[in-house]
């Protein structure tokens, strides 16, 4: 099965290095390296095409190449980060699954108009099978020529290496997945400087989402212009949304930007059965949750989800029915945040712990009038004092949740448990 | 390039990236802090030094932001201050609020910033964490629960240490600070981390619950267990030592000190401390308490007596080096009084042929070898080396801070190596040779004829057994082409460490370190001192001319024998000392312990003081003389060494005798203290060829490496408990041989092997250390030993 409209997922399985070439793949590596055109007019493209940050901040990403200091006499590297370990993401390991090769096109290309010469993919350490799988396909790529020394026979020389993590979920921070694969401790470095000056080994580096990697090929092959158009003004291309929760057919959607959320939940078999939406986190767990009247209007893309005060995140969206109860759920979130803060910095070390026993006490109909205030005051000190996103990241979903949920947050602690008949931890 | 900034309305301009902590530090506002160290790395992590930046939505890490033109930062604004609040709020919910149970309390850094930056209601009411101890060590104490995570130790630990013994392990809130499974924290600066530590999560095991820092007094002092002279700072009560602290005045080398420096005060108050004179009426009757006035008259008739009896030939006075220039000078005033030409404070060489070379010999203090010391190196100088070659030396052991002066600075600098054992591990090397210690000579020939050097034609074939391999030639060209690069802008030094002075042959070793060092326009220097080597030497303490050095004492039938503030351990051949104090008709020890050997054997002991109850002058290994105060009193009767020798003098009729305070002797010394070393290389002197005395020899068993154990160097660390409980400590009564050479005896780590039939110790393996030589301390340093299984079945060390 093809789908034209797709930019990734074209077939059901491209894992075979014959099918990923008869169906057009490898040939904008063959073209590039036989033609050599200037990298920083490779990278224009890649502006042009709008193409933006797949794992969660939305960076343009060509802009984001260009930063890769040129004519320095050393190492630089390209860094692909498959470490996707948020609550709700799961489109990495399908993307290595079914077009592993797109993804290693996409770091050749890459490479090329960075001028690196060495790239890790960084694979989560829970999906072993997808690591031996990558280990392979790179093997497969080494094999037919796309992979080491003097690639095709040109001058252009780069090798990749999988690195599988131990699934830590401060791993996907770029600086931290770098203090990873230089064999340390997992923990995110202070910025400045940032890795396109100081990365992996102190080298020039740049770190980008697999997804956004998948994407380089369809727009080295059909120009970014083209790109730019299958999604809406600086929201180009298209975008894979992991739809889970309470749908029908829960699993990974490759939709043009800006698609209305009410056709992507269509796309997913809808709300299942008697349920009624009842709030959907758009972006996977770290971006604020916004309530089913705000989701029903927005669009799918970087854009219309900020100015509805959310994100597109990841694009993980996970949507909740009414039977969800917002303390659990917050509850869930603020344990996972709590438990993969790295305990570097204080605000966050501290302050997750603190947000979570909170709203464990709210859940366990033990919570206190000021409680609300508290949680609201908390999260806001750790914002922004930490030295990565994570503490913001913990602090999001706890201002989020009680900022459309307050009124239940409140019955929680007047009747001093869930009100909520349906909810499954009710007493 | 300069940038201009405005913090809290006050301009400064500072070279472009500095951090706005440096400026503020500069400018002497303050800005709250944990993590940040200014000896350190930065972190970043604490979050207190949040500062508010116009321009910047957010506060931001002063330690961490690089200042820029224009900035406008303020550490007092409302954004900069609720930054700083809630940080508080937040390293306080997890620590324990019970100051009043903490030694850390009064002087504490979260304690003193609670006040400013705390509210005085905690909105925290869940329960705390709780963190288990952990064991560092006999040096370093825990109270986990109370770290707050800044990483200052595991830093220090990896960026001046040298060696990675503590990490954060665990996340967020589980996040620990550990050691590796079943491991301590073993540095040599370990103590450094007690220091560093903001809170009350490490203090010192010997110290903590004794004292409270408000309770004590704190005075200047100079550490005294190596050349280095670190600044410190005694804390007592009264008459009592508490803690030694680094003296933080600008001046010294960072701000870090020994832990030898720092935790040896513990042996001022040792059980076997000497604190009233002590007499044996006959030869074979015990030590007897007895008056100052009994005790200094019989040693002064004994010492009359002996000259009488048996000439002034049969005296020897041996000297510490640790003691002040002020005592030396005292007693070599009485040697040379009664005639006796026989003093020394080389307590720890056995060789001293190079003395009679021209150049190198004389007791005139003129020589580089005879004046020791860094070469006259002051540490602004040391930051001017740009290659230095250890020559049987162990830098970590011997010096250190020089160790960690040279792991800090290694960027166009090459340090390197000829020694019997391998110092990677604690220094940088760029090059280095491992050679047994018979082999050194050659190692220095070998080098000599690479620089392009002649060797005398007499020398010719008289060594060669130890064959230099061709990949140690490669190497040794490398040496000599780094030390001619240096030695050009005279940046190049040749240092020369105890397991050189202690070698059989340390003569022929200074003299090829002369001649090498002619030959690349290096400097020679000697590494290991003790705390006023130089000094006692100044003062007079060598043997004057047709005297006898230590070694030909030893060999000497003596009769009397006066030893000052040294022991047998201080000697490198201390078994040698030992048959000589057995059959001398009379021992005077002048000592600040009763239990050691020569204490033991003494007739008369005469209790003296030690580190920080003695005042007097101390130069130290760069050459700066500094003034010592006495701090605290010395325990009971005990009096200073100097107090003691000049009424001895005065009963001897020593002429001139009769000063009544340190500072007419120092007028009178004051003269030969500032005699400067005028370097005069061998190589320039025709007066004599060296002869080369030099006989190695074909089936030596096993050498023993020279060098003492780093807390076995003098009577007050041998005392000091913990610093003898430590692992380094623990070495003392063990044989540490190489990995080979331990399967080569047949035995196994643990198992107890018989030292030439005098006495069994553990194996411990050491494999740092070339085959074919064996560390013991308190045995003749170099000589053969022999080793065999002990009969007894096996021990197993701790």
């Amino acid at each position: 099965m093809t789908d034209p409209r797709s930019v990734i997922f074209t077939h059901d399985n491209l894992s075979r290095i014959d099918d990923y070439r008869a169906a057009g793949g490898y040939a904008a590596v063959e073209r590039v390296l036989a033609e050599q055109p200037d990298p920083v007019e490779l990278i224009a493209q890649v502006k042009q095409s709008a193409l933006r940050g797949r794992g969660g901040a939305g960076f343009p990403t060509g802009l984001k190449w260009s930063f890769i200091p040129r004519g320095l006499p050393c190492d630089i590297f390209l860094v692909c980060n498959s470490d996707e370990g948020e609550p709700g993401t799961f489109k990495d390991r399908e993307i290595m699954q079914r077009n592993p090769h797109a993804l290693i096109e996409g770091m050749i290309l890459g490479a090329y108009m960075i001028g690196a010469t060495r790239g890790y993919n960084y694979i989560h350490g829970e999906i072993w099978e997808v690591y031996e799988h990558m280990e392979q396909m790179v093997e497969d790529a080494r094999r037919a020529g796309f992979l080491g020394s003097n690639i095709l026979g040109s001058d252009f020389t780069f090798d990749l290496h999988n690195h599988h993590g131990y699934g830590a979920y401060i791993c996907g921070e770029e600086t931290a997945l770098l203090e990873s694969l230089e064999g340390k401790k997992g923990q995110p470095r202070y910025k400045p400087p940032f890795p396109a000056s100081y990365g992996l080994y102190g080298k020039p580096t740049t770190v980008n989402n697999s997804e956004t990697f998948a994407c380089i090929p369809y727009i080295v092959n059909h120009g970014g212009q083209k790109f730019l158009e299958l999604g809406k003004p600086n929201n180009g291309g298209t975008k894979i949304f992991s739809v889970s929760g309470h749908v029908n057919r829960p699993g990974n959607y490759e939709v043009p930007l800006g698609l209305p959320f009410a056709d992507l939940l269509e796309m997913a078999g809808g709300m299942r059965a008697g349920s009624k939406l009842k709030a959907v986190i758009p972006g996977g767990s770290s971006v604020p949750i916004l309530p089913a009247e705000t989701m029903m209007e927005v669009t799918m893309d970087y854009d219309s989800l900020a100015k509805a005060g959310s994100m597109l995140g990841a694009g993980s969206v996970i949507v909740m029915d009414e039977s969800v109860c917002m303390v659990n759920a917050l509850l869930r979130l603020s344990y996972f945040y709590y438990e993969e803060s790295c305990g570097q910095c204080t605000p966050c070390r501290e302050g997750t712990g603190w947000l979570h026993k909170v709203v464990q006490r709210i859940e366990d109909g033990a919570g206190r009038e000021e409680d609300l205030a508290l949680l609201d005051s908390v999260a806001s000190q750790i914002d922004g004092a930490t030295i990565c996103a994570l503490g913001a990241a913990a602090a999001t979903p706890v201002r989020s949740f009680i900022k459309h949920f307050r009124s239940e947050f409140e019955a929680h602690i007047a009747q001093q448990k869930c009100p909520n008949p349906d909810c499954f931890t009710a007493h | 390039m300069e940038v201009t900034l405005q913090i809290n309305g006050q301009k400064i301009a500072v070279p472009e990236g500095t951090t706005i902590m440096e400026a503020a530090n500069r400018l002497g506002v303050y800005i709250p802090h944990f993590c940040y160290h200014e000896k350190l790395s930065i972190a970043a992590n604490c979050r207190m030094c949040m500062v508010d930046i116009e321009k910047s939505p957010k506060a931001l890490p002063a330690c961490a932001t690089p200042v820029m033109d224009g900035m406008v930062v303020r550490v007092d604004s409302p954004k900069a201050k609720a930054a700083q609040n809630s940080v508080m709020e937040f390293l306080l919910i997890n620590h324990p609020l019970d100051c009043p149970i903490c030694d850390q309390g009064g002087e504490c850094q979260l304690q003193d910033l609670a006040v400013g930056y705390g509210i005085s209601r905690s909105r925290y009411q869940e329960e705390k964490r709780v963190v288990f101890e952990k064991n560092l060590g006999p040096l370093i104490a825990t109270d986990m629960t109370r770290c707050i995570h800044c990483t200052r130790c595991v830093r220090f630990g990896r960026e001046v240490a040298g060696i990675m013994e503590l990490g954060m392990t665990g996340r967020g809130e589980h996040a620990e600070i550990m050691p590796f499974v079943e491991k301590t924290v073993d540095s040599e600066l370990s103590g450094n981390m007690i220091d560093i530590c903001p809170v009350g999560a490490l203090t010192s095991k010997p110290f903590r619950f004794s004292a409270r820092t408000w309770e004590m007094t704190k005075t200047p002092a100079t550490a005294s267990h190596d050349s280095w002279g670190s600044h410190v700072e005694v804390h007592h009560i009264k008459d009592a030592v508490k803690r030694v602290v680094p003296d933080r005045s600008p001046g010294i080398y960072e701000h870090w000190i020994s832990d030898r420096d720092r935790f040896s005060y513990e042996g001022l108050a040792h059980a076997q401390r000497a604190g009233a004179p002590l007499c044996r009426i006959k030869k074979g009757h015990l030590l007897k308490e007895t008056s100052w006035h009994r005790a200094l008259a019989e040693t002064a008739s004994q010492l009359c007596a002996a000259v009488q009896t048996h000439g002034a030939d049969t005296v020897g006075f041996f000297v510490s080096p640790r003691a002040t220039c002020e005592e030396a000078y005292l007693l070599q005033s009485i040697a040379r009084h009664l005639g006796c030409k026989h003093i020394d404070s080389r307590l720890y060489q056995r060789d001293f042929s190079a003395d009679s070379v021209g150049g190198v010999g004389g007791a005139d203090g003129s020589s580089v070898v005879l004046d020791g010391g860094l070469d006259g190196l002051g540490v602004d100088n040391l930051a001017t080396l740009k290659a230095a070659l250890l020559v049987g030396a162990e830098p970590a052991r011997e010096l250190p801070l020089l160790a960690a002066y040279m792991r800090k600075n290694t960027k166009q600098r090459k340090w390197m190596a000829v020694s019997p054992l391998d110092l990677r591990a604690q220094v940088p090397l760029s090059e280095q040779c491992v050679a047994p210690p018979q082999a050194l000579p050659e190692q220095l020939i070998e080098l000599l004829l690479a620089a392009g050097g002649q060797v005398p034609p007499s020398w010719k074939n008289k060594y060669s057994l130890f064959a230099v391999d061709s990949e140690q030639g490669e190497t040794h060209r490398r040496i000599i082409a780094h030390l001619q690069k240096a030695g050009a802008d005279g940046t190049g030094v040749i240092w020369l460490g105890d397991i050189a002075r202690a070698h059989p042959h340390y003569g022929l070793l200074v003299i090829l370190a002369q001649m090498l060092a002619a030959q690349t326009g290096c400097r020679v220097g000697t590494l290991a001192d003790l705390a006023n080597g130089v000094g006692v030497r100044r003062a007079g303490a060598v043997p004057a001319v047709a005297g006898v050095n230590t070694a030909q004492m030893l060999a000497a039938p003596l009769k009397a024998i006066i030893m000052f503030r040294c022991d047998a351990e201080d000697f490198c051949q201390p078994l040698s000392l030992q048959a000589r104090l057995v059959s001398a008709n009379f021992v005077c020890s002048i000592a600040t312990h009763t239990d050691e050997p020569a204490a033991q054997a003494s007739h008369t002991l005469l209790p003296c003081a030690d580190f920080a109850e003695n005042a007097g002058t101390v130069i130290n290994g760069f050459g700066n003389i500094t003034q010592t105060a006495a701090v605290v009193a010395p325990p009971g009767e005990a009096k200073p060494g100097w107090k003691i020798l000049r009424v001895l003098g005065e009963l001897l009729a020593v002429p001139g005798f009769d000063f009544s305070d340190l500072t007419s002797i120092r007028a009178q010394l004051q003269e030969r203290l500032t005699a400067p070393p005028t370097a005069e290389s061998a190589a320039d002197s025709d007066a004599a060829t060296p002869q080369l005395n030099y006989k190695p020899q074909e089936s030596a068993p096993l050498a023993a490496l020279g060098g003492q154990g780093i807390y076995r160097g003098d009577a007050l660390v041998r005392h000091a408990a913990a610093l003898q409980a430590t692992r380094q400590g623990q070495l003392a009564a063990t044989v540490c041989l190489c990995r080979k050479d331990i399967q080569a005896l047949g035995v196994q780590v643990g198992d107890a092997v018989r030292i030439n039939d005098i006495e069994e110790r553990v194996v411990a393996e050491d494999d740092r250390l070339a085959q074919g030589c064996v560390r013991i301390d308190g045995f003749d340093a170099c000589d053969q030993i022999q080793l065999t299984a002990a009969a007894s079945p096996a021990r197993k060390t701790a």
